[in-house]
């Protein structure tokens, strides 16, 4: 038997933060209050068994503890407990009480003062807790299963209203979700083939909110995220070593969720007419694959594949008003398939190139009935020098699609008549062109130097009304620089841009829903709008040795900006204002750290962290909680912060 | 394929065991010691041919005097990234986890299993720890990790394996499920539905409205809102109008339709709605 080897370390030591803005944003995954640090390790091994226990940010909101163990080559095991915050805005404000209820009210008839409004923050914390287990006690079998679950409690920013006014208010989280996964299977040299099975449960303590119209003093209803639940099955076999040194995957899966509820659940007044008074959401989905990938000669290898999909919705259809509204289910199905072939050609180059074909049908998408995806894409990379890898990769798609718009009945003036002149990006015709270039450069063992650079176009296809064009660079650089034992440097840099053109049409009631034809009226007019966003970041990080393994300096500085506009030009009487301020932001962070190793068991770390953020947006520039027809409850305004973050800590390693 | 190509037969001759190695190699034999690779009581290096399980046999190596990569495989960076996979597995490669690495990215893109394991650590880990050690290769999604709106992934929060399976799947960017839905509501099972009313562009891809990993925009969005909703939705009255300087708090004619949250101020079912009466995902 080997001798045992047991290592470990605990760390503990305190933290104070300095902040000028209490802002949700700085917190917003993590806890960086005043207060206690803890932090610990330990792993034991012998023989062809270990054991491993971690604990981070003890005792803080973003605590991680994690227990695992085993033995090599026949188990192992994991135990884990992860707290997540998600700390969304601090300092809201609401005249609602109830806040965290399914049944938010007013005191008075209307809301008073705002001086009288309760504060409140919006955040949701999540709890994260389970196992996981895998067996191979008797190769080539093996097992694995794990239970999870998932708890997330707080309040998130809920929107709603109409035409008569607008009500921001406090939405209770209180989501559970379980998770059951099993998995096993056989795996040789030849063949290898596995079954698995996912069972997850989602539940919701509030399935509707009740909350009091400001505006009318009635009780309205919004649904919240429904019950639901999800299992999934999948089997996939792969077969090696057959001719031509092939190998062939088949896989195959079948999903199905499920939700059902009445309509006496929701409280709000029934509809007129209604066809059903429960609904059973039924969605299954069906995946089948297959991918055949060969070497046919020694310098060239090749790959087959097909894909088949198909989201089949067979919830209840509501409809009421005699029929008058109903919902629309929507579900589609996919083909796909392609080829790609690698060749390795001269002078360290290799070539590789590739077909895809999709196509797409949908149900209830008129605008998107059915669409034909090419894409062809080719990549070059070279090594011919042993310090240089440069590739360069080009791929082209063409996207028709297929509109189905009923438009049986309708006139010009009704509004849904200008369906057929909206083409929304996601489904309509376009061609893609993207390119990528990189560049790695590694003159010496201590330096390394790359760059990379992509460009993407989307030219939208015959669009009336929708975004026409989408295109981005991006560019980035980086580099790292090991001085020996005196410095370890490291650094980056990137560059990105986006522009986007759309059309648009602005009618009212009875007017013409035809943006191709001059009604003569000045209030109906064609619109557009161009985007434009720059965002730069650059940073450097370094290691320095102060006293060879004794006391090391870490240091990184970071700086973000994103700068964003947008422009109009229109065919209506009045001008149209740019928009300047458009999520434009600065970042500047700076870490230091000192560690100084009192013994070769014992450390002291000494650290400073100084982080800044200006945001500036037109859309909240001057904030106003209760503008016309509007109460809002200051959801993301606590955009700003500057804080200064001291912590020292001492570690024990044993 | 690294899994399927017959490991060429090793003769046993030519060995000259790790003590030999180890007089010339004395950091990296060091290393090696503390590794999990040097547990005897598992099927590793050292319970077979030790440094020579993985780097082939160092006679002929010695007897030229050493130097790096004089007739003995080394795991360097211009070394054929196949042949040194095809080394690791070896021992490794019957395992499940590696089921698809012969299909996946990485092993089609020179990604050797010594680019993001270090062979001779302690533990056995990775080089640096996730995410450092993919954003090594992947310069965009470091960049984007770190913007304002971003996945707790620098936080540590979510790892880029809580996600991708990067020894290789079906699935576009190796991520761990068939489709970016399925991945999506693992966390986000609140999203997941059925809904009475739908918003079809949700139910079929959760990226035509999401970036993944960070973006300049709240809540992860590709575009800004009013911009991302009303790139889709034309229609009569406020669907159509355009939104300009004038609408915001200190304009000239402040709407509710721009302001704040702009089309959220109102539709805050965005992803789908379940009452029985057909609000536009306002209820």
């Amino acid at each position: 038997a080997e001798d045992a080897d047991m290592r470990g370390a605990v760390e503990l030591g305190g933290r104070i933060v300095d902040s000028d803005d209490e802002s949700a944003k700085f917190m917003e995954y993590r806890d960086l209050d005043d207060g206690f640090i803890g932090n610990f390790n330990f792993d034991y091994a012998r023989d062809s068994y270990f054991f491993g226990a971690e604990g981070q940010n003890v005792g803080l909101d973003d605590q991680f503890y994690q227990i695992t163990g085993g033995s090599y080559e026949k188990f192992k095991y994991a135990f884990f407990y992860d707290e997540i915050p998600h700390n969304l805005s601090f300092g809201a404000r609401t005249f609602y009480s109830g806040i965290g209820s399914d049944n938010l009210t007013i005191d008075t008839s209307t809301p008073a003062s705002q001086n009288t409004w309760k504060s409140f923050d919006y955040e949701v914390k999540t709890k994260k807790y389970g196992a996981d287990v895998k067996v191979n006690l008797a190769a080539p079998f093996y097992f694995n299963f794990g239970v999870n679950r998932q708890e997330k409690d707080g309040l998130k920013p809920l929107g709603s209203g109409g035409f008569a006014g607008v009500v921001e208010m406090p939405e209770p989280v209180n989501y559970k979700t379980n998770n059951f996964t099993v998995d096993g299977g056989y795996r040789s040299d030849q063949l290898s083939f596995k079954l698995s099975g996912w069972y997850s449960t989602f539940q919701n303590d509030n399935n509707f909110l009740d909350w009091q119209n400001p505006f009318s003093g009635v009780t309205e209803t919004n649904s919240l995220p429904a019950d639901n639940n999800y299992a999934k099955i999948a089997a996939n076999m792969i077969w090696r070593q057959l001719p031509l040194m092939s190998t062939l995957l088949v896989n195959g899966s079948y999903t199905n969720l499920s939700s059902d509820f009445s309509v006496y659940e929701i409280g709000a007044a029934i509809p007129a007419g209604l066809n059903q008074t429960s609904f059973d959401g039924d969605i299954s989905t069906t995946r089948l694959s297959a991918s055949f990938a060969s070497h046919p000669v020694q310098k060239m290898d090749t790959r087959l594949f097909y894909e088949y999909y198909d989201r089949d919705n067979d919830s209840t259809v509501i409809e009421y008003d005699d029929d008058g509204n109903a919902s629309h289910l929507f579900d589609y199905s996919k083909n796909r398939m392609g080829l790609d072939a690698n060749y390795k050609l001269p002078f360290h180059t290799r070539i590789n190139g590739g077909y895809t074909y999709e196509s797409v049908d949908r149900n209830n998408r008129p605008d998107g009935d059915s669409n034909t995806d090419n894409l062809v894409f080719l990549k070059l990379k070279n090594t011919s020098l042993d310090f240089i890898t440069a590739r360069i990769e080009y791929s082209y798609l063409n996207r028709d699609t297929d509109e189905n718009h009923d438009l049986t009945g309708l006139t010009i003036t009704d509004a849904e008549y200008i369906t057929q002149f909206v083409q929304r990006f996601d489904v309509v015709s376009k061609a893609k062109n993207a390119l990528k270039f990189a560049f790695e450069f590694s003159p010496l063992d201590t330096f390394d130097f790359g760059l990379a650079y992509t460009y993407v176009n989307n030219d939208y296809h015959d669009v009336t009304l929708g975004r026409t064009a989408d295109k981005g660079h991006e560019f980035y650089v980086d580099f790292m620089w090991r001085a020996a034992k005196i410095l370890n440097l490291s650094g980056f840099a990137g560059y990105e841009k986006y522009q986007a053109d759309s059309n648009h049409y602005n009618f009212s009631v009875n007017q013409f829903a035809d943006p191709t034809i001059d009604d003569g009226n000045p209030a109906t007019y064609r619109w557009y709008q161009s985007i434009d966003t720059d965002f730069w970041t650059v940073g450097l990080s370094s290691k320095i040795p102060l006293l060879q393994d004794r006391l090391q300096l870490n240091l990184s500085w970071q700086y973000q900006k994103a700068d964003g506009s947008s422009d109009f030009t229109t065919e209506g009487l009045a001008p149209l204002l740019p928009i300047n301020n458009y999520d434009d932001y600065h970042i500047t962070t700076l870490d230091a750290k000192v560690a100084y190793a009192l013994t070769d068991a014992m450390d002291v770390t000494l650290g400073y962290m100084y982080e800044k953020l200006t945001y500036e947006d037109n859309q909240y520039d001057g904030y106003n909680y209760n503008p016309s027809l509007t109460y809002l409850s200051g959801a993301y305004t606590d955009h700003d912060y500057e804080n200064n973050v001291g912590y020292l800590t001492i570690r024990y390693k044993f | 394929s690294a899994t399927t190509d017959p490991e060429p037969a090793v003769e046993k001759t030519g060995f000259i065991g790790a003590e030999t190695c180890k007089d010339c190699h004395e950091t990296q034999y060091a290393s090696y010691a503390k590794s999990v690779h040097f547990k005897p009581s598992i099927k590793g290096p050292q319970s077979q041919d030790a440094c020579e399980t993985c780097h082939g046999a160092g006679a002929m190596h010695v007897e030229k005097g050493g130097g790096r990569g004089v007739d003995i495989f080394t795991f360097d960076k211009n070394t054929d990234p196949l042949a040194k996979s095809a080394r690791c597995l070896t021992c490794h490669g019957k395992t499940p986890d590696m089921d698809f690495w012969d299909l996946g990215v990485h092993n089609r893109n020179d990604v050797s299993c010594d680019s993001c394991h270090d062979l001779h650590t302690a533990s056995g880990s990775q080089k640096p720890k996730e995410p450092e050690v993919c954003f090594g290769c992947h310069r965009d999604i470091k960049v984007a990790a770190n913007k304002r709106s971003h996945h707790p992934i620098i936080e540590g929060k979510v790892s880029c394996s809580s996600c991708h399976f990067p020894h290789g799947s079906l699935s576009k960017a190796m991520v761990k499920a068939d489709d970016p839905q399925q991945l999506c509501y693992t966390c986000h099972a609140d999203k997941r539905g059925p809904y009475v009313y739908e918003h079809p562009p949700v139910a079929e891809n959760c990226l035509t409205c999401h970036t993944t990993h960070g973006s300049i925009h709240e809540k992860l969005l590709t575009e800004k809102v009013p911009n991302l909703c009303q790139d889709c939705h034309d229609w009569q009255r406020h669907p159509g109008t355009p939104y300009d300087s004038k609408t915001a708090f200190t304009g000239q004619s402040p709407s509710n339709r721009y302001f704040g949250r702009s089309c959220l101020n109102c539709h805050g079912a965005i992803h789908g709605s379940n009452t029985f009466e057909n609000n536009a995902l306002t209820r």
